[in-house]
């Protein structure tokens, strides 16, 4: 049975086809990639496999259960089992990162303070955060928000991580260590891992199979080598360009009244 | 990232309450419309309610250490505006007074009017504007950009209720500080006007404190302690609606939230003010 289950994802807002019959599937600790250029859909796709926008009944599956058919309470159970990377880290940005992989545990599980002091200690240890672990995120590099993030997804221990945009914005250096953390995090937790991601290069080093989405369509799925030899030219421009994204939310307001566009 | 951020979903639909509360976020979405932000803002005050007194029974009880620690903020922090806000009244209420003093019995005036003025009018409408300005100001903004940094999203995502986790220990915290900043008020505010006119027209301040203290009724301090918890309610319901719905800018919605929460406050007690004339 697969982890993640895509079967005819369709998605419009306003009456404009965001995604469009998006299929695919995810087996058990495969490091699964969805690549897209810039507005593709990644984030609707993301939003969706997490329940942030309720999904269609019978579109997609996690372990089996359809998103869409899920009870609140049976919903909430299944989210215990999914660690989450939203764009920029979505971090706490009040909390330090200790107290951000303490609070998913101390909200969630009926461990007891200290023993929950201890796994965050060893979680901060293991992703190799200890010395940042009483910084805010702002203190943060690119990357190391990204590790605290993986962090903090992974503090349940789930069995899937599924991860927006985590490769945006981050030099060399910083891409070739976040590559290194998913195959360390996906073969210490037994994880399945899901990446969406614009970057073609990562996803070829990085991925099991890969698959293709293109303004809310998938154009191909497959593993890197596969869809290197394939002949689409659009699927090799995607897979061999480096395409980064847009800026996230920034002082829209502050600028609105000069007619930047929001 | 498509241009028009599709709507947040605080909960997935399935059970009543949960679709609910997808409804509402779906509403939140387009806050022009005044009903539909009426409807979104029922639907959130509902959901605070539900978890301020009923979240113990999902084993999901508002962090009580959070909303002392609110409290604290709310309420002591609170306190020397209050307390300025009181000396001020009282001092306006005591220069009026001082012009009538030599006409008529003052002591009778102020034993008919004064305390009624005070305890059911003036001093839930200072508290209830002063904690719109202070607090329900700083949850809009905090909302505001946990929205914009995907915080909200995140804590959504983990199965963890933003509202309860956030917003219900606030909500708590104002339930208590505002009554309890309307009669420090209120106390300034007579303490003010005794010492004024102990000061100015040797008045004594005890008989007079007793007098007005003693003359107000129950019904007074029933509707002074509902005005509280009302206005309490729209600050924590409006600051939530607009702090979830913030898109763009902070700024703007704090704004936009500071407004709503003074109008409809105002025209609330105008309308408790109406119904129970005392």
């Amino acid at each position: 049975m697969p982890v993640v289950s895509v079967d005819g994802l369709d998605v419009a807002y306003n009456d404009t086809a965001v995604l469009q019959d998006v299929r695919f599937a995810v087996g058990s600790r495969e490091i699964f990639v969805v690549l897209a250029p810039g507005a593709a859909g990644k984030s609707v796709l993301f939003r969706h496999l997490l329940a942030l926008e309720p999904p269609p009944p019978g579109a997609i599956r996690l372990f089996g259960q359809d998103l869409g058919a899920l009870s609140g309470r049976r919903l909430t159970e299944l989210r215990r089992r999914i660690g989450a990377v939203h764009q920029q880290g979505g971090l706490f940005s009040a909390l330090t990162v200790r107290e951000n992989v303490r609070l998913p545990m101390a909200e969630l599980t009926d461990l007891p303070p200290s023993t929950t002091d201890v796994m965050v200690d060893l979680k901060l240890m293991r992703l190799g955060l200890h010395a940042a672990a009483d910084r805010l995120p702002a203190e943060l590099s690119a990357a190391q928000v990204q590790r605290a993030a993986v962090a903090r997804a992974l503090a349940l221990d789930p069995d899937l991580l599924i991860c927006d945009d985590i490769v945006s914005g981050l030099d060399r250096q910083a891409l070739d260590e976040i590559k290194q953390l998913v195959r360390e995090v996906r073969d210490a937790f037994n994880l399945t891992v899901v990446l969406m991601m614009p970057h073609g290069e990562v996803a070829m080093a990085l991925a099991d199979r890969i698959a293709v989405l293109d303004a809310g369509r998938l154009i191909g799925c497959g593993a890197p080598d596969e869809l290197a030899a394939s002949g689409e030219p659009r699927i090799r421009q995607i897979l061999l360009g480096e395409q980064g994204e847009a800026a996230g939310p920034g002082l829209a307001g502050l600028f609105a009244p000069l007619g930047a566009p929001g | 990232m498509p241009a028009a951020r599709p709507p947040e979903a605080l909960s997935a639909p399935g059970r009543p309450a949960a679709r609910l509360a997808a409804a509402s976020t779906r509403l939140l979405a387009r806050l022009g419309s005044p009903i539909l932000a009426i409807a979104a803002a029922l639907v959130i005050g509902g959901q605070i309610l539900f978890w301020v007194f009923l979240g113990w029974t999902r084993k999901q009880p508002v962090r009580l250490r959070l909303a002392a620690r609110h409290v604290v903020e709310t309420g002591l922090a609170g306190l020397p505006l209050a307390g300025l806000f009181g000396l001020a009244i009282g001092l306006v209420l005591a220069l009026q007074i001082e012009t009538v003093l030599d006409f008529a019995d003052v002591l009778a005036l102020l034993q008919q009017g004064l305390g009624t003025l005070l305890v059911r009018e003036v001093a839930p409408l200072m508290v209830g504007i002063l904690v719109a300005a202070r607090s329900g100001t700083s949850l809009t903004a905090d909302l505001g950009a946990m929205q914009l940094n995907r915080e909200i999203d995140a804590l959504v995502g983990m199965g963890i209720n933003p509202v309860r986790l956030l917003v219900a220990p606030v909500a708590l915290a104002l339930l208590v500080a505002v009554p309890v900043l309307t009669v420090l008020l209120t106390g300034f505010s007579l303490v003010t006007i005794a010492v004024y006119l102990d000061l100015t027209r040797a008045v004594p301040p005890e008989p007079l404190l007793i007098a007005v203290l003693g003359a107000i009724p129950p019904g007074d301090l029933v509707m002074a302690f509902g005005k509280s918890i009302v206005f309490a309610a729209i600050i924590f319901t409006v600051a939530t609606t607009v702090g979830l719905a913030v898109r763009r800018s902070i700024g703007a919605g704090v704004t936009r939230a500071v407004v709503i929460a003074i109008t409809t406050i105002l025209l609330a007690n105008a309308v408790l003010t109406l119904l129970f004339p005392g």
